[in-house]
This record gives C-alpha cells, structure tokens and sequence, in this order.
C-alpha cells in the first residue's frame, strides 16, 4: 500500500507541472523541494545520527554559492550542481569533523558558530547582489528547475532510505543510541560518523544549489541565513524525527503556515509557527506522524483511568 | 470495507483532487488577466510593512496611497484602448524587511494577483532582489530609493527610478561644501563607511569626486551594520584633523554616533548623515544635539513644484507628520506610471515600458526624464537639508531653499 502511495505521489508531481503553469505555485513546490532536502539531510545527522547541528546553513549556503559562482561562469548546472555539493562536504571534512570532538552541547554550539562565520565572511566579501544577466533572464524558465529539484528530492530520499538500512546505517544508529557501548563492540564511531556527516553536508550542498538555480536574483549571504540553520531542525522535529517521512511532512507544514499566514499577517506568522512548535513538542513529541498512535495510546489510556474510577 | 481497498479507492481520487484544486487555482488568475477592461490599474508592490525597516515600508506606502487617492478622485488613468478612466489599485505584499522573502513575493503578485506593473518598496537592499524578477517577466518597475549605480549597469530595460543617484548624494555633498567661503571651507573629509554595497559606492565616488575637486579625504574608516560603537573611528577623524565628516548609518546608530561625538567633544565645522537624519525622530531624540547636521533623502517638502503643496496638505492631514522623502518620492512614482499609461494608451507591458523611457514630465520632484538605463534625470535631485532649532529645512540648492545654511557647526560647549 506504501509503495502504491508513493508511486501515486511521484506520479502527481511528475505531472503537476503539465496541468499548472503558474510560476508561484511551480516555485512554491520547489521551495518545499528545497526544505524537505535540508531537512532530510538535517534528519540523516541529527536524527539517526544523534548529532544535533545548527550549522546546516553554512553547508547549505557554501552549496548555493559554488553553484551560483560556476553557473554563472557558464559551467553547465548537471556539473555546478554537484560540484556545489562537493563544496559543502568539503568544507564539512574541514571543520565538521574537528567538531566531532565536542561533546553534548558543544557540538550544536561549534556548528552554530561556524555557520554565524560563514554568514559574516560572506556578507563582507561578497557586498553586491548576484543577479542573472539579462541574456540568462531571457533563458530562465520554471519547469527545467521544478524537474531538477524533483530529482535531487528523490534522489536524497533514496539514500537515507538506503543508507539507514545499510550496515552502516545499523552503526550509525547504534552510536546515536549509545556511542560509548558502540565503540565497545568494535563499531569505528568516528568513521561512521564521518559517513553521515559528509553525506547529510552533500544533500545540504546540493539543496543550496537548487537554490541558487531557482533564483534570479539574491544577495550571496541570503542562503546562509540562520534562518536556514534553524529551519532544518524545525521541520524535522514537526514531522518526526529519525523517520524519512517526517521531514516531508514538516516541511510542507512549515511552507503551508508561513506561506498563508506571511502573506497576510506579515511577520506574526513567525509567532504563530514558534507556538504552533511549542504544542507539538509538548503534545507530539514524535512529531504529527505520531499522531496517530499518540491519540490512541491517550484514548487507552483515559479508557483505563474511566475503568479504575469506576 | 477493508483498510486496503478503502486507501485504492481514496488515494486516487484525493490525489486528483489536489491537482484539479491546482488547476482551478491556475486558471482563475487566467481568467482575470483575459478580462477585456479590468476594473482597476494593478500595481504590485512587495514592501517592507512588518520588521526592522518597516518604518520606512510606511513612509513609501503613505505616499503611494495619497498620489492614488489624488489620481482615483479625477476617475483614474485614462487607457485609450478601453476607451474610459480606468483606477488604480497597488496591492501590497510584505517582505518583512527580508530580501530573500522579497523576490518570493513579486513572483505571487506576477502569478497569483497579476499584476499589470511593479512599483518598488523601501530600502535598497530589499528592492535589489526584485528587479530581476521584473525583467524576468519583462513587467516594468519603478523603484523608490534605489541609488544604486551598479543595478543601472546590468542592462536591465525595466527598470526606473526618479530617485537620486550615489554620485548625486556625493556632489550635492560637495557643492554645499564649494559654497562656503574659502577660506572658511573645510579641506579634510573623514567618510565612516558603512558596510552595505552603498556604503561601499558612496565612498568610492567621494574618494573620487572630492580629489577631483581639491579636497583631502583623510580618513576612511568602515563599521558594520550592526556596529553600536564609534568612537575608535572619532579618535581616528579627531586625530586626523577631520573638519568635515560624510557618513550614512542607520537611524540608531546615527543618534549613537552624535552622542559619542558629544562625549568625546568632537564637532567637525559640517557633517552630512545620511538616512538616519531623515527622521522625525531625529530630533525628538537628539534635541538641540541634533542640530546643524545635514541630510538628504532625494526630495524635499519645502520645494516649490507643482503638486507639493497638495501632497503636504493631505499628507499632513492624514499622518499628522511632514512628508519625509521617500514618501515625496513614491508619490513622483505614480505620477509617472500614470503619465505613461495614458500616453502608451494601454497597459500591454512592452508598450508602457516604452512610454516611461520616454518620460518628460514635471512631478513633485520636478522636472523628470530618464537616462537610457532607467535612471531619473531631474533638476532637483541634488538637495540637501539641515536641521536647525529642532526644525528640519532646506538649504540647498540655493533658488528652492527654505533656510540658509547654517555655518561652520560650533562646538558642543558653545551651543
């Protein structure tokens, strides 16, 4: 039933674009595109994984701009792309991994620092907009994006999925679960780590070169906002973390409730979704896919408490 | 029924559902745009009416909202291709003084609320992003302030603006300076650069123009757009023997930057703040400290133009303020969209665009043409104001100027 589902789905969004024309709603789906590689990637670090970055935007950022920079030197987008991606994973081996020796909330705190440094250095150096010339305006349209960014989604899906069920991905999982019984039966935690690392910064990477494709025109700090850094964790948390399909379903909560309530309540909506946040981790803190079990586990369990009153 | 085929005969149909929902979403702003005479003019405005410069979002809407009610009492635009006056309606969207939510919005206003032209918000920064979204749908934008030389170097066709250049902020700067007599006229220019591409500019083209002309820029310091302290940058000017100080900070950094003047006793002969002088505020939070400093925003309510006069009753009537600049300027951008329409005599994209490069007309701004890259030649765009006993006048250029300059700025212990 699962896979009819999912069949169904990559069917409607192969052929949304054939019956929508309208470029807000073409670029809306591939922005959710967007959220949901970062959060997936996101996911791959901080939930299987258990190590909790905020730094995701630095490697988001660094995928935009390799992309953006070689794209726009005319280096085709099947090569910028990747390349963009290689840029984050490096610049991952860089810092990332030294990073990996903090413990507890060092480690979120040394990735937050490294994407606050990413986005001063960029923002100092790269002063102007980089917007497209007039003969790439004339060039751009929606549906070679929409298609792109279709693929790297599914193609990020496709890796957790099989990475996580992988004999790697068992290690991954048993260092989240407990590192130092991990290491006592023989599994190599920074090397497993490593794998994740490099492989979460890579999706990121190329998420942030989606982003630089889809866009005309932007200031080259604006993908390593830490908007970006804080969004990946949200959407993964709102969905369910350590699954595959919670960062989906996050981040179309996320696009929905910022998209309807930006729109006419400006930036109330960031409130509305920080309490929206708040009523999910204290009643879901499964996320909504837990919604399901965690209503009926509280119908059970008033049932119980009517029976023993009673 | 089973869980099974319950979820085949639900899941196809929802499935279908959504994208008809989709379609139906699609087609509806098609329809629309196939209207014969639409009721209104649509003008899209993305601007910042929530967040940090949402402040300066209203001084722009104000003063779009006056120049439509001003147009709309007289019926609207005349279209000869419909035949009647038709009004206008500017629908905004917020960007919530985010650049990246900037370029997102633009495309709604173009897909969703189609509309037929672009008007810009406030601050250059967020209206950068969105003139590539503009010449991507080849849908003419006139934007507010966007002194920008850069973005007019792209070769962009849909671009306007009648707002001041960098270099006109920078020559105004020095005429005011070339006024003064010679052997009083400060020679040592410090220029504190804030790190924003206009900063940047601004002192690239002050560095040029004031050795062009015989001055001596003998400092040039940069701080950041956040930066709260000044004073390793006074010392600096202070040693240098600065006389005369250029900079554009944002309005809590320009009242922190004269209190750590004040403190730290430093009063060059003239000082010109940009953008954060601007405020009404300035001198309810500065008082008599805020006095003597020079500011220029690109339009004036004290020019004698044709249509002034009525933009500052209504203006005052219904915000109770003085118009600010960018709101004189905003009001100048519907002059000229309206001018244009009527002249191109339908609202086909290409065509209008065609009639605002063709401009020449007198607005609040006055006189006003555009350059082949979109940007406003006008007579008065080089003015410079100065707030003097707590009131803000104009003082340059000469023949429009309400006040005459007060000179040389005495020190803080002689005021």
């Amino acid at each position: 039933m699962k896979k009819l589902l999912l069949i169904l789905l990559i069917v409607f969004l192969i052929s949304l674009p054939l019956v929508v024309k309208s470029q807000y709603i073409l670029s809306l789906m591939i922005t959710l595109f967007i959220y949901v590689v970062l959060a997936e990637s996101w996911n791959l670090l901080g939930g299987y994984t258990g190590q909790v970055s905020l730094g995701h935007g630095a490697f988001f950022g660094v995928g935009a701009l390799v992309t953006r920079l070689l794209w726009i030197n005319k280096i085709p987008i099947l090569l910028s792309l990747p390349l963009g991606g290689i840029g984050a994973a490096l610049l991952a081996a860089i810092v990332g991994i030294p990073c990996f020796r903090m413990r507890s909330a060092y480690f979120p705190i040394g990735t937050l620092a490294l994407s606050m440094i990413a986005l001063l250095t960029v923002s100092n150096v790269f002063i102007s907009a980089g917007a497209l010339s007039p003969q790439l305006l004339k060039s751009y349209e929606i549906f070679s994006r929409y298609y792109l960014a279709l693929f790297i989604v599914l193609l990020s899906i496709l890796t957790i999925h099989y990475l996580v069920r992988s004999r790697p991905g068992l290690a991954i999982v048993a260092i989240r679960d407990n590192e130092k019984a991990a290491a006592a039966i023989g599994i190599k935690t920074l090397k497993y780590k490593t794998l994740a690392l490099l492989t979460s910064t890579f999706l990121a990477g190329l998420a942030g070169g989606i982003y630089a494709y889809q866009h005309v025109s932007y200031y080259y700090d604006a993908p390593f906002d830490l908007t970006w850094s804080f969004t990946a964790p949200l959407t993964t948390f709102i969905g369910g973390i350590s699954t595959i399909a919670g960062p989906i379903v996050g981040s179309l909560c996320f696009l929905a409730l910022s998209e309807i309530f930006a729109v006419t309540l400006g930036q109330v909506h960031v409130l509305i979704f920080g309490f929206c946040f708040i009523l999910i981790v204290l009643f879901l803190p499964g996320g909504l896919l837990s919604m399901k079990t965690e209503t009926l586990k509280n119908i059970r369990k008033r049932i119980e408490k009517a029976k023993v009153d009673s | 029924m089973d869980k099974r085929k319950l979820f085949f005969r639900l899941a196809p149909k929802c499935l279908i559902s959504i994208l008809a929902f989709m379609v139906v979403l699609d087609l509806c702003g098609d329809s629309l745009a196939a209207s014969p005479a639409p009721a209104t003019i649509k003008l899209g405005c993305v601007n910042a009416l929530t967040g940090p410069v949402s402040i300066g979002g209203s001084w722009i809407k104000q003063g779009y909202d006056i120049a439509v009610k001003h147009i709309n009492a007289d019926g609207g635009v005349f279209v000869k291709e419909y035949g009647k006056k038709i009004p206008i309606e500017i629908i905004y969207q917020d960007n919530e003084s985010n650049p990246r939510k900037t370029a997102e919005r633009m495309e709604k206003l173009y897909s969703i609320d189609k509309v037929n032209f672009f008007l810009g918000g406030f601050a250059q920064f967020l209206i950068v992003p969105q003139l590539a979204i503009a010449e991507k749908y080849e849908v003419p934008f006139i934007g507010t302030t966007l002194g920008s030389t850069a973005e007019f170097s792209r070769g962009y066709k849909y671009t306007f603006t009648p707002f001041q250049a960098e270099q006109d902020q920078v020559i105004s700067f020095l005429d005011v300076l070339d006024s003064i007599a010679k052997n009083q006229r400060p020679q040592k220019i410090a220029f504190f650069e804030v790190q924003e591409e206009w900063g940047e500019a601004t002192g690239k083209y002050l560095q040029q123009f004031s050795k062009e002309r015989g001055y001596q820029m003998v400092t040039q310091e940069k701080y950041a757009i956040a930066s709260n302290d000044f004073s390793s940058l006074i010392v600096k000017a202070k040693g240098d023997g600065a006389e005369a100080l250029y900079t554009n900070p944002t309005p809590p950094q320009g009242i922190r930057l004269i209190k750590q003047m004040k403190e730290l006793s430093w009063a060059p002969k003239i000082t010109l703040i940009m953008r954060a002088a601007d405020l009404e505020a300035w001198t309810q939070n500065l008082g008599k400290d805020g006095d003597y400093i020079l500011h220029e925003g690109g339009w004036d309510y004290h020019l004698k133009l044709p249509g002034v006069q009525k933009f500052n009753e209504d203006y005052r009537a219904d915000y109770k303020l003085n118009p600010t600049p960018p709101a004189g300027t905003a009001y100048a951008c519907i002059q000229i969209f309206a001018d244009a329409i009527s002249r191109a005599g339908t609202l086909d994209p290409k065509k209008v665009r065609d009639a605002i490069a063709a401009t020449n007309m007198t607005t609040v701004m006055g006189p006003m043409t555009f350059a082949p890259n979109g940007r406003g030649q006008g007579k008065y765009l080089r003015l410079m104001a100065q707030w003097q006993k707590g009131k803000d006048e104009l003082v340059w250029p000469p023949d429009t100027a309400s006040a005459p300059l007060l000179f040389p700025t005495p020190p803080w212990n002689e005021r």
